[in-house]
């Protein structure tokens, strides 16, 4: 069946489903938006069921006693071409893992047809469960596949959507639910040769985990019942138990080392059924791995011979962010205005400020990440996504001091004669103000940076007829948001009468990391009434 | 107890500093005046490595790392900027650096008020003019750093010997510096007061720069300028000694 629409392929949902409502016989239609998509994108693709069950099913699952399970699985060639399936069917026994090729399958283009496993497989048992891999010579999205096991009557259809093969992140499962009839069954097959350490965590409300390691040989694959699990009671190594009355929760199939650039390679299905009604929903798993990547911080300005730590963090499905700093290559696409230091250097993400402008700086991890997926239960069917060198760029900005700006006046009045520091017989005025450097930009914005050393002096100029001689100026280092304060007085034996003024030039040479710079000059006005600075 | 080190200052007569205009550039011979090694400040036990600093700088060293107040009176010499000194005293006194450091120099020190004064043997009379104008009551008046006060200062010594008509400043300090609150001295000298300033809080030092010949030929010259230790310590550092 194929359904064509107009307009893009978000502006529709579909949904299909086959029911016989007189055996009770129900199933879900894969339906995927992709077919509809060109031939060849991708050259090869691995998708595989786990779980299968094949006869009589385990007595501790609660099914009837004459029921039996056979599988099946049907193709699709949604596309214009014709593609070969390659099948593979794996099972354990007693000795362990085994894997059979099965006869390839050749779909020519709008071939439907059932992959007839009764006749392909054969087994060494007759009750158990098979795993089932299939190769396309094509990408995932050129051939629709049902796969799964029904039993003759047809009231019992498990459905087992292959799922992508590929190393990726954890999964992480949305729902089980057990109790009152009903349980959820997970079927784990590691499809490669080499084994697989994990840790599945159970979690249940409220906030509740029950963790446990999984070892899987290269091949094998093990069912995990999360109603054997609940009854069964035994804790985990930390002494966790799962409360007998939990119903519902989620679970997570995670690399064994809590790093989120580990992979895992496994096949994960999941049902929840309910034996004695004959129902079973298909379960549903996402792909844990890197949500976000960023520098941090994104944005910063540094000062010329100056620096900022920049750190290369990931964050990943459950919110934690990791700092990867020391294992990414760094690099400044300015390096005339900012240098940073890589991976392997003493001090990986550090920048440093070398001339005045912007850089953007990027940091790229020199490894793998998996990538945050949402669901995979959904055709088509990827393998959990991975970032290759995942990058994120901050941007910086070197900081020239070129100026100073009065921030505020904290005091500004009037020294009658003989109000210090004015001796009797002198009067003038007093200003105290708040300043700090500012840069190159235009408007100008200020250096919030401590440890700029300023010194000052004060040249008399024309007119002066205050008469003032013998100006002192003073040093000072700027505080962390780059402020330092100016004094300023004047005393004069003219004032209060005199209206005349003083000028004065006024340079603050600003030592920043070894390095000089002179600030634009000021121009100072000194009057009996007031002490003006470039006119305000 | 004590071994006695004998300097002195020869004071000069307050007509003569009335008359700023007839005063020669002569120098006064320092003789010696009773120092006693009871003053806590000479007692003190340091150990003090110095490699390669000139006298200046080592007093400067001498006087933060110790917190040890310090008034220097610069002369035209220049020799408290010459030379290298390399010594190491461990656990020895104050004193007894002090002797090391000025060995051989034009210098000579003293303990007054507290204050390591250090100062040329022959001092000059406009030096000596400055540092004992005398205020009948000083108030410091303002809120502001040992610098500041400094400037301060320097303005208003102008102002009394009659140089200038008038005087101004920009205290330039940091936010978190260590201010002073206002204060008043009663009957007190341009070294008493800065004496006093460097003394308080962190303590500090004070220098002095030779006056000219004569005052008026360049009033700025004699400027005093005062450090306090825990703000200024840069700067202090980088003074020199004026051209000889």
């Amino acid at each position: 069946m194929r359904i064509t629409f107009t307009g893009d392929s978000n502006s529709l949902s579909i949904a299909g489903g086959l029911e016989d409502g007189k055996v009770g016989y129900s199933a879900r239609m894969p339906l995927s938006m992709a077919t509809m998509h060109a031939d060849g994108k991708a050259n090869s693709c691995t998708v595989a069921s786990a779980g299968i069950m094949v006869g009589r099913p385990d007595p501790m699952l609660g099914f009837p006693k004459k029921v039996t399970f056979a599988p099946y699985a049907f193709a699709r060639n949604a596309g214009a071409a014709t593609h070969v399936l390659h099948m593979l069917v794996n099972y354990m026994d007693k000795t362990g893992p085994h894997s059979a090729p099965l006869p390839d399958r050749v779909l020519a283009p709008g071939e439907a047809g059932s992959l007839n496993l009764d006749k392909a497989i054969q087994l060494p048992f007759t009750d158990g469960s098979i795993n089932l891999s299939f190769t396309l010579d094509t990408g995932c999205d050129s051939v629709l596949m049902g796969v799964g096991s029904v039993d003759p009557t047809g009231n019992y259809v498990f459905a087992v959507d292959p799922a992508g093969v590929g190393k990726g992140g954890g999964k992480s499962s949305l729902y089980w639910e057990v109790g009152k009839g009903v349980s959820t069954m997970y079927s784990l097959w590691n499809p490669t040769s080499q084994a697989e350490d994990l840790l599945v965590t159970v979690q249940f409300d409220p906030e509740g985990t029950y963790k446990a390691p999984v070892h899987l040989e290269g091949n094998a694959s093990m069912m995990l019942d999360l109603m054997e699990l609940v009854e069964g009671g035994k804790p985990d190594a930390d002494g966790h138990t799962i409360p007998p009355g939990i119903r519902t929760g989620s679970l997570l199939i995670m690399p064994a080392k809590n790093d989120l650039r580990e992979f895992i390679n496994v096949v994960v299905s999941s049902g929840t059924y309910s034996p004695l009604t004959g129902t079973c929903g298909q379960g549903c798993e996402t792909c844990t791995g890197m949500v976000r990547v960023e520098i941090d911080p994104g944005n910063f300005m540094v000062s010329i011979g100056m620096g900022q730590q920049l750190a290369y963090v990931l964050t990943d499905t459950f919110g934690n962010r990791t700092d990867y700093t020391n294992s990414s290559s760094w690099s400044s696409n300015q390096t005339q205005v900012m240098t940073v230091q890589t991976m392997g250097q003493s001090s990986a993400g550090m920048t440093a400020g070398v001339g005045a402008g912007s850089a953007d700086i990027q940091g790229e991890l020199a490894q793998q990440v998996p990538i945050n997926a949402g669901q995979i239960c959904a055709y088509p069917l990827p393998s959990c996504p991975i970032a290759q060198n995942p990058a994120a760029q901050a941007s910086g900005a070197v900081q020239k001091p070129t100026a100073s700006r009065i921030v505020s006046t904290t005091q500004n009045n009037a020294l009658p004669s003989g109000q210090a520091p004015c001796l009797p017989g002198f009067a003038g005025w007093f200003r105290e103000v708040l300043k700090v450097v500012t840069d190159q930009n235009s408007p100008p914005k200020d250096i919030v940076a401590s440890g700029q050393s300023l010194a000052e002096t004060i040249t008399i100029g024309t007119p002066n007829a205050l008469v003032l001689s013998g100006i002192q100026t003073g040093t000072a280092t700027t505080n962390a948001q780059g402020l330092f304060k100016d004094t300023l007085f004047a005393c004069s034996s003219l004032c209060p009468n005199s209206t005349g003024k003083t000028n004065a030039a006024h340079t603050i040479s600003d030592t920043f990391n070894g390095t000089g710079y002179a600030l634009t000059p000021n121009a100072f006005t000194y009057t009996c009434t007031g002490i003006t600075i470039n006119g305000n | 107890m004590t071994t006695a080190k004998l300097i002195a200052w020869v004071l000069e007569p307050e007509a003569w500093v009335r008359n700023v205009a007839r005063m020669t550039s002569s120098l006064i011979m320092a003789a010696a005046l009773a120092y006693s090694q009871d003053s806590p400040e000479g007692s003190r036990k340091v150990s003090f490595p110095l490699t390669g600093q000139d006298i200046l700088r080592a007093l400067i060293r001498l006087g933060s790392q110790e917190r040890i107040p310090l008034g220097i009176v610069l002369d035209t010499s220049g020799d408290l900027c010459q030379g290298h000194i390399n010594l190491s005293v461990a656990n020895g006194t104050v004193d007894e650096l002090l002797n090391r450091i000025l060995s051989g120099s034009s210098h000579t020190w003293l303990i007054k008020d507290g204050v390591i004064g250090v100062r040329p043997r022959l001092v000059s009379k406009t030096a000596n003019q400055v540092l004992n104008v005398n205020f009948d009551e000083y108030n410091s008046g303002i809120k502001t750093t040992a610098q500041g006060l400094g400037i301060v200062l320097a303005g208003q010594i102008l102002a009394r010997l009659g140089l200038t008509q008038g005087y101004a400043g920009t205290i330039t300090s940091a936010i978190e510096a260590d201010e002073i609150p206002p204060f008043r001295l009663h009957n007190v000298t341009v070294e008493q007061i800065a004496n006093h300033i460097v003394t308080l809080q962190n303590r500090g030092a004070w220098i002095l720069y030779p006056p000219g010949r004569t005052m008026k030929e360049k009033a700025e010259d004699a400027h005093l300028r005062i450090y306090g230790y825990k703000d200024d310590l840069r700067a202090l550092e980088a003074e020199s000694c004026p051209a000889p």
